[in-house]
């Protein structure tokens, strides 16, 4: 029972890979955030880490499907949050 | 709440399958200084701190290690998903295939099985934190001992950035126990409450 992992292509890639390195600076603000509140520099940061994340994702989900499901992002038809491969099954 | 996101925190990759590196990785989703550890414990923690920081930083700082222990769980699929019983008997995951097959279990690399008795919480925002480093510290040697007992290139990129995340989160514990000191200076209760 061999699982290959799932291969993206190119574009994909791309755009997940954007959408790790946005999410990644905006997880790294919040924390620095959480003890620095009064930093206007890291919240200017912060504030274009969320528009810049919000347009990959917004691009990721048009062309892939959604990232979220609860509410957080629409489904075209069929039910598309089923679809692999989950995050796990991912060979870059 | 939490909403789930359909991306690990970082891409995953490794060379190749290496039964032996998922038996010692398995520590980091189910040993004492693991992930699973770490999240559930400043998930826990946080309910009674004292201030709007405090609860601020554990809760956001256990929702990382929750990103993170889907990275470790990646790991361990991707090292162990294709190995035979016979593989995994002689790399030591014998007992781990007759229980579990190829899934995921809370254990350490020596099958140890995961307790609550790793973890400590209490309403004392110093005493918390103080256990809080300790444990960043003890991820990160256990991360560095991880990445000597590899030569996969690629787990290696992956361990490495679970190493400094352990480097960044000491930081904002110990910025978080500053913080709580100069407030219960300022209401002259030093080690409060
Ligand atoms: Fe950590």
């Amino acid at each position: 029972m061999a699982n290959k992992p799932w291969v993206l292509d190119r574009g994909r890639r791309e755009l997940l890979t954007q959408i790790h390195q946005w999410h990644f600076v905006a997880t790294e603000l919040t924390l620095f955030l959480d003890t620095h509140w009064d930093n206007r520099e890291a919240l200017r940061d912060y504030n274009e880490a969320v528009q810049r994340l919000h347009q990959a994702v917004e691009e990721y989900e048009r062309r892939y499907g959604p990232l979220m499901a609860h509410g957080h992002s629409p489904s075209p038809y069929p039910w598309a949050w089923i679809e692999e491969p989950w995050p796990w099954q991912i060979g870059l | 709440m939490w909403v789930y996101v359909k991306h690990l925190e970082r891409q995953v990759e490794v060379s190749r399958p290496d039964l032996q590196m998922a038996k010692y990785v398995f520590t980091q989703y189910g040993g004492p200084d693991g992930e699973f550890s770490a999240g559930w414990r400043y998930l826990t923690q946080m309910f009674a701190m004292p201030t709007g920081f405090a609860k601020a930083v554990l809760n956001d700082i256990g929702t990382e290690e929750l990103a993170h222990l889907e990275i470790v769980g990646t790991i361990i699929h991707l090292l162990i998903q294709d190995a035979s019983p016979e593989e995994m008997e002689k790399a030591g995951l014998g007992d781990h295939f007759a229980q579990h097959g190829h899934n995921l279990w809370f254990h350490d690399a020596a099958g140890v099985p995961w307790t609550a008795t790793y973890l400590q919480s209490f309403d004392d925002p110093v005493t918390v934190l103080h256990e809080n480093m300790a444990a960043e510290q003890k991820a990160r040697s256990t991360y560095e001992n991880l990445i000597c007992l590899s030569n996969d290139k690629k787990l290696n990129e992956t361990l490495s950035f679970l190493r400094q995340r352990e480097v960044v989160h000491f930081q904002r514990f110990g910025e978080t126990l500053d913080r709580v000191h100069e407030l219960y200076n300022h209401r002259h209760v030093f080690y409060g409450p």
